[in-house]
This record gives structure tokens, C-alpha cells and sequence, in this order.
């Protein structure tokens, strides 16, 4: 199941969060080997405040197996304050319609226990559950850092994220920065790949008034 | 209709150069889109002799501006509240209205004016200033959420630019709009009457990459879709 947590959010939801920030801990740290800050267990960064919206893949019991972190590109994000080496300066972009996309991460000690499809389905879940909150909001395109294995993982839940430049190396990974368009039929169409039947938010999910629609 | 004249809304946004023409922007928009309102509040905006850099703008009545400012009502008003610090845009319907005050809030509300039905769009900028463009309507349920699903990107854009456009006027010089070698070049394709994928072919990038070139353009630009950018950027003299 899918959860959005927006910056103002994230008090109500701290269970959820905590365990957001200690999966990023052990994905990105202790897994991948990123140079991130972890204290308590918990990968946090300076982008982690009130301007942001988290997509989380929770399961029935109530435990944090995805992540992703939203952020707009019109302030501070990632691709143009941290990896701006990354992307020549004619890919910068500060748009309302393009939303910046980070800190992607699924517990794969989670997933590997399940059945082969459970990574896919929460890869899935996670940029079906993203693609259709920005498709709510007006947003057209996400653009992404990445390292090269989560570009295989996107690519083969039908995300065709694209590259905006060559990849670089950052402290020992291969980062890449790439895009990709956010509309209904790319949402269904990761959604079948990923063997998932509906769409991951409620039709209501952004206004109560959709049920009387 | 409506498309053209939100081209020329876009165009009449970086015209503004003083605050009435700023009030009368969003009174004709609002009219044009058959909207009852449309409010801007910028929060700690960078610009000297602002008190906690708060720029308000407002098509509301001004008994209803009274009313809100005798009432203090920007401490319990929960679209402010909710709509900070957020990123998807709120619609008022998501408001918990169950607590006394917050009934009675929007029920006055409606009482001097404000449409039955509201999104607020939240924005954050580069200079740790923030804000929240507001629009109301009384379409009936079904009405209003198809309006949302036309309008919404209009009104990402119109958000957008009107709050560069207010930090412009005040003297306050955001980031460069000079257009990058290659949004140039995906624009000079454009102007020629080339589909995205025959650009994409000539100058070996895909598609998607030509259109996210050229929306980056528009952007940059203040348009509103590629036809308009092209204008604008032979307008401009850069292509």
C-alpha cells in the first residue's frame, strides 16, 4: 500500500517516517555504501524538511518495505545544490511542472523472503504510487539521481527513465541524473509490468469530493 | 478560449510592474476562468519594508479582508496552516472543517463571498521565501473536479509566474532567463515546424529529451506551451 506523507505531515505519521529514515539508513549506508549521514540508525539530510513528500510502500503490517523523497525543483533540491557537476548547465531546470525525485531505496532483505516479484511489485507501487501524485498536481516530468542499479530496476518495471547526461563518478558510485514524463498511461503501464491491478492512490486521495464524481 | 487567452494572461504576468497591476491581473484571471477569487500570499519574500516579508494580494471583498484581519483570522485559518509545507496542492474539500472554529471560519467565509470550493497551490523559491497562490470557485462538485484536471498545470504556471513576477517588480532579480545552447536549438527546430521526435533525430537526442528541452524553455521563458515560447523567444530576438 501506498502512503504520502507531505512535510507537514510527518509528526502525524512519525512511526513511518522513523522507519523511513532507518531503511535509507541500511540501504543507503550499510548496503550501497553511500557517503551519507547516519546517526541512531537513521539517514537523514538536509533536504529532509517541510517542503517535501514522501512515497512510502507500507505493508499490512504497517512496516516500511519502499521509499522515495518528492521535491520541488522551483527551490533547493538535490540535482541543482548537490550534483549539479552532474548535468551540463543547460539540463538544469527550475519548473512548477517538474518535480525532482531522490533517496529511492526498497528493503530487498524484505523483498528476497517473498516471492521473485515482490521487488518489482514494490518498485512499481512506489513510481506508479509518485507518477500519479504528480499527474494530480499538474507535474509533467521527474527528473532523478540515481546510481546505474536502480536505472536497471526503473527500466524493467516499464519506467523509461532517460539520461540527461553520462554517468560520473561520486565517492566510488556511478550517479546518473535522468528523466523521466509522468502521465496516466505511463502510471498503467508500470503498473502492469509490476503486476499491480489498480491504481496505488484513491481517486479521492487529493479531495473528498472525487467520490460524488 | 481559454487557451488563448491564458497565453495572453502569461504575457500580461511579466507585464506587471506595480502592485494595482498585479490586483488587476488576478481579478481578470479569476474572471476569465470563472473563478470567485484568487489570492497570492508570499511569505518572507526578499524584498526591503515587507513586515516578516508577507506580500498578500487578494481579490476577496475588502469587508471580508476586514473581517479577517479584525477577526486575526490568519492564526486559525487551516488553508494557511495545512497549505505551508507541503508540496500537492490542497484542495479545501481534504479540510477537517469538524472543529468549531474552523466551521465557522469557512461559513463566514461564504457568507462574504468566497467560493464554496478551493485549491491552494504551495511554492517554495530559491531564497528560503515561500507561498500560496489560492483560487475559489462555486462549481458544483463534479464541475470543479474537472476543472482541476483541465487547469491544474494552467495554474501551476500562472502560480509560478506570478510570484516571479512580484519578486521581479520588487527589484529582486531571480536567476538568469538566458536560454541554454540547447533549449536554443530545440526552439530553432520548433520554430521550423519540427515534431519533437524529427528533432530529437536531427540533433541525437529522444523525444522525451527534446520535450523536456523545450518545456524547461518555456519555463525559462514564461510561456505557457511550445507554440508560445517560440513566439516569445523570436519576440526576444533569441532564436
Amino acid at each position: 500500500m501506498i502512503v504520502l506523507v507531505q512535510g507537514n505531515e510527518r509528526e502525524r505519521n512519525a512511526g513511518l517516517m522513523d522507519q523511513m529514515h532507518q531503511l535509507r539508513a541500511r540501504v543507503f549506508k550499510d548496503r550501497l555504501g553511500w557517503a551519507v549521514k547516519v546517526e541512531n540508525g537513521r539517514e537523514h539530510d538536509r533536504f529532509d524538511d517541510e517542503w517535501t513528500l514522501y512515497v512510502l510502500s507500507v505493508t499490512d503490517q504497517n512496516k516500511v518495505v519502499g521509499c522515495l523523497r518528492v521535491l520541488q525543483t522551483t527551490g533547493p533540491h538535490m540535482l541543482s545544490d548537490v550534483f549539479s557537476a552532474l548535468i551540463p548547465k543547460e539540463a538544469q531546470i527550475r519548473s512548477p511542472l517538474v518535480w525532482e525525485s531522490t533517496r529511492f531505496c526498497v528493503d530487498t532483505e524484505y523483498a528476497k523472503d517473498r516471492t521473485s516479484n515482490e521487488l518489482s511489485r514494490i518498485t512499481g507501487e512506489l513510481v506508479s504510487g509518485l507518477g500519479e501524485a504528480a499527474v494530480a498536481s499538474g507535474i509533467e516530468h521527474i527528473v532523478s539521481v540515481y546510481d546505474l542499479r536502480m536505472e536497471r530496476i526503473l527500466r524493467r518495471i516499464g519506467c523509461d527513465i532517460e539520461r540527461l547526461a553520462p554517468p560520473k563518478d561520486f565517492g566510488g558510485i556511478l550517479t546518473v541524473a535522468g528523466l523521466f514524463e509522468v502521465n496516466e498511461a505511463v502510471c498503467a503501464r508500470v503498473r502492469k509490468i509490476s503486476g499491480l491491478s489498480e491504481p496505488t492512490l484513491p481517486a479521492t486521495a487529493f479531495s473528498s469530493i472525487g467520490a460524488a464524481a | 478560449m481559454l487557451k488563448n487567452l491564458f497565453y495572453e494572461l502569461a504575457d500580461n504576468a511579466a507585464a506587471i510592474t506595480s502592485r494595482g497591476e498585479g490586483d488587476a491581473y488576478l481579478a481578470k484571471t479569476a474572471r476569465q476562468y470563472g473563478l470567485t477569487n484568487i489570492t497570492y500570499l508570499g511569505i518572507n519574500i526578499p524584498v526591503v519594508g515587507l513586515e516578516h516579508g508577507v506580500y498578500a494580494t487578494t481579490t476577496y471583498s475588502h469587508d471580508w479582508q476586514a473581517r479577517y484581519a479584525s477577526k486575526d483570522y490568519l492564526r486559525i485559518d487551516p488553508v494557511i496552516q495545512r497549505g505551508l509545507r507541503r508540496i500537492i496542492p490542497l484542495d479545501w474539500s481534504e479540510v477537517d472543517r469538524s472543529p468549531r472554529p474552523v466551521a465557522q471560519f469557512f461559513g463566514e467565509a461564504q457568507e462574504f463571498g468566497v467560493g464554496l470550493q478551493g485549491l491552494t497551490f504551495p511554492m517554495r523559491g530559491l531564497h528560503g521565501e515561500t507561498a500560496l497562490f489560492s483560487i475559489n470557485s462555486n462549481l458544483s462538485n463534479v464541475e470543479w473536479l474537472k476543472f482541476r484536471r483541465e487547469y491544474m498545470r494552467d495554474f501551476q504556471l500562472i502560480a509560478y509566474y506570478f510570484h516571479d513576477n512580484v519578486l521581479n517588480r520588487e527589484g529582486f532579480a531571480l536567476e538568469t532567463r538566458m536560454l541554454s545552447e540547447r533549449q536554443k536549438e530545440v526552439l530553432k527546430w520548433a520554430a521550423s515546424g519540427k515534431t519533437e521526435w524529427e528533432t530529437g533525430t536531427i540533433i541525437g537526442l529522444s523525444a522525451r529529451t527534446v520535450k523536456y528541452h523545450l518545456s524547461a524553455a518555456m519555463v525559462s521563458l514564461r510561456a505557457v506551451n511550445k507554440a508560445h515560447a517560440v513566439a516569445r523567444a523570436v519576440r526576444l530576438g533569441l532564436i
